[in-house]
C-alpha cells in the first residue's frame, strides 16, 4: 500500500512500533523459548547449578523458568529485592519484592523444615531445588491463584504457573524476618489470575 | 535478541519483534483491517479500538503463524475475527474494556470522520453480516470469510481447518438459506453471495 497514513493511522503505527519494541526486551513465554546457549549446557550436564549462579557468586535468589512457561523461584537470602524484581520482569513477571515490611498479620509462619511434603524435608538437598516435589500443594488441588511454597533448609521455592503469568497480574513478595529464620512469607498475585 | 528469532525469515512472523518488518506488514493491511472492522461495527471510535487490538494481537501471535495456516491476509482475517468476537462476548458480559493501546484516544476529527464514510460505505455488507446469523456458527465464519471478506475458497478453508470440498459444500447450503431470509433481495448482496465471489 502505497497511500499515505492519516493521523490516526500514523499514530496508531507509533503506538505499535513501540509495542513490538517493548516486547523484544520481555523474551516470548512459550514452551519453546530456549534458554541462552550457556545456560541450557550447564542444565543439561544435569548439574545443580542455577541461572543466578551464573550472574554471581554469592546469589541471594534464582529464577528459571521451565520447558512449559512456568517460572520457578528460590529465595536464599534477603538480599537484593531490586535484583529479584528486575530478574522477574525478565519472565515477564511484574513483581513488587520488599523484605523489610511489617510481617502480614494473616500470614502463617512457614516452619523451617518445610510443609507436608516429604521430598522438601529430605534434607538431601543442600542448595535450591529445582524440581518440581509435588509435595504441599499439587497443580490440581490448589485453590486457583494460590501459589505453593515449599522451603528447605537454605530457602524459600515456589513455582508460578505460565497461566497465571499470561493473566499479567502484579505479584507481591514480601518477606520478613531475620535471615533464614522467616517470620512470614507472603507471596501473592494482586489480581485474579484465573 | 534470541538468535533463532533474529534469523526467522518469515515476514509475519517477524512482526512480533523487529519494528521495521511490523510497519511493513501494517502497510500492507491496514485496508483490510479498516474494512474488516467497519463491516461489524457502526461505532467510529469503537472501530478505532478494534483497528488497534486487531494488529495488537496480530503482533503477539505472530510467534503462532504458520504458512500452511493461510496466506497472511487470510491469517490475519482470522486474528481478526477471534479479536471481533471477543469484544463482542465482552460487551455481552458488560464488562469493562481493557486495551493495550486505545485506539479511539488517537483520533483527530479528519481521521475520525474517515472512519465514519468507510463504515457508511459498507452499511450493504453489514446487513450481509447481520442476515448471517441465521447459520449454525461454522457455517456462519465460512461465509463470512468467503462472502464478507472476499477469501478464495481454499484460503477460507485453511483458515478454519476444514478440506475445501467440505467448504464447497456448506456454502452451497448457507448460502441458499441466507438468500431466504434477505428480504426484500438486495442486488449487491445477492451478488456477494453468488457462487463466483471474486477473490
Amino acid at each position: 500500500m502505497t497511500r499515505t497514513l492519516d493521523p490516526f493511522e500514523q499514530a496508531l503505527l507509533t503506538e505499535l512500533r513501540r509495542h513490538v519494541a517493548e516486547r523484544d526486551v520481555v523474551p516470548v513465554r512459550t514452551g519453546r523459548r530456549r534458554l541462552a546457549a550457556v545456560g541450557a549446557g550447564i542444565l543439561a550436564a544435569g548439574s545443580a547449578a542455577t541461572g543466578a549462579v551464573l550472574l554471581q557468586p554469592d546469589p541471594a535468589f534464582a529464577v528459571h523458568e521451565d520447558r512449559n512457561g512456568d517460572v520457578v523461584v528460590t529465595i536464599s537470602s534477603l538480599k537484593d529485592a531490586d535484583g529479584l524484581e528486575r530478574a522477574l520482569a525478565e519472565h515477564g513477571v511484574d513483581a513488587d519484592v520488599s523484605y523489610d515490611a511489617e510481617p502480614f498479620p494473616d500470614a502463617p509462619p512457614i516452619p523451617p523444615s518445610g510443609d507436608a511434603g516429604d521430598a522438601a524435608a529430605s534434607g538431601t538437598d543442600s542448595g535450591p531445588s529445582l524440581e518440581s516435589h509435588g509435595a504441599g500443594a499439587a497443580p490440581g488441588g490448589a485453590p486457583c491463584g494460590a501459589i505453593a511454597v515449599e522451603t528447605d533448609g537454605d530457602g524459600v521455592t515456589f513455582r508460578l504457573p505460565a497461566s497465571a503469568i499470561a493473566a499479567e497480574s502484579p505479584l507481591r513478595i514480601q518477606l520478613a524476618g531475620e535471615d533464614l529464620g522467616w517470620a512470614s512469607i507472603g507471596i501473592q498475585w494482586e489480581q485474579p489470575v484465573c | 535478541m534470541n538468535q533463532e528469532r533474529a534469523d526467522d525469515p518469515d515476514p509475519v512472523r517477524r512482526i512480533g519483534h523487529d519494528a521495521d518488518a511490523f510497519e511493513a506488514f501494517y502497510r500492507d493491511h491496514l485496508d483490510l483491517v479498516q474494512r474488516f472492522v467497519a463491516r461489524r461495527v457502526d461505532d467510529p471510535h469503537l472501530a478505532a479500538d478494534l483497528t488497534a487490538d486487531v494488529f495488537v494481537a496480530a503482533v503477539d501471535g505472530a510467534s503462532g503463524y504458520r504458512p500452511d495456516r493461510g496466506n497472511p491476509a487470510a491469517w490475519l482475517t482470522g486474528v481478526a475475527r477471534n479479536v471481533v468476537a471477543a469484544e463482542f462476548r465482552r460487551q455481552g458480559r458488560q464488562r469493562a474494556a481493557v486495551r493495550k493501546i486505545a485506539g479511539r484516544r488517537l483520533l483527530d476529527p479528519d481521521s475520525l470522520a474517515r472512519i465514519e464514510e468507510r463504515i457508511d460505505a459498507e452499511r450493504e455488507t453489514r446487513r450481509l453480516y447481520d442476515a448471517l446469523r441465521a447459520l449454525r456458527p461454522r457455517d456462519r465464519a465460512l461465509m463470512e470469510l468467503v462472502a464478507v471478506e472476499g477469501l478464495p475458497v481454499a484460503d477460507a478453508a485453511a483458515v478454519l481447518g476444514v478440506k475445501p470440498a467440505t467448504a464447497r459444500v456448506r456454502l452451497h447450503r448457507s448460502r441458499r438459506l441466507v438468500q431466504s431470509h434477505l428480504l426484500p433481495p438486495q442486488p449487491a448482496v445477492e451478488a456477494a453471495l453468488s457462487p463466483e465471489v471474486p477473490s
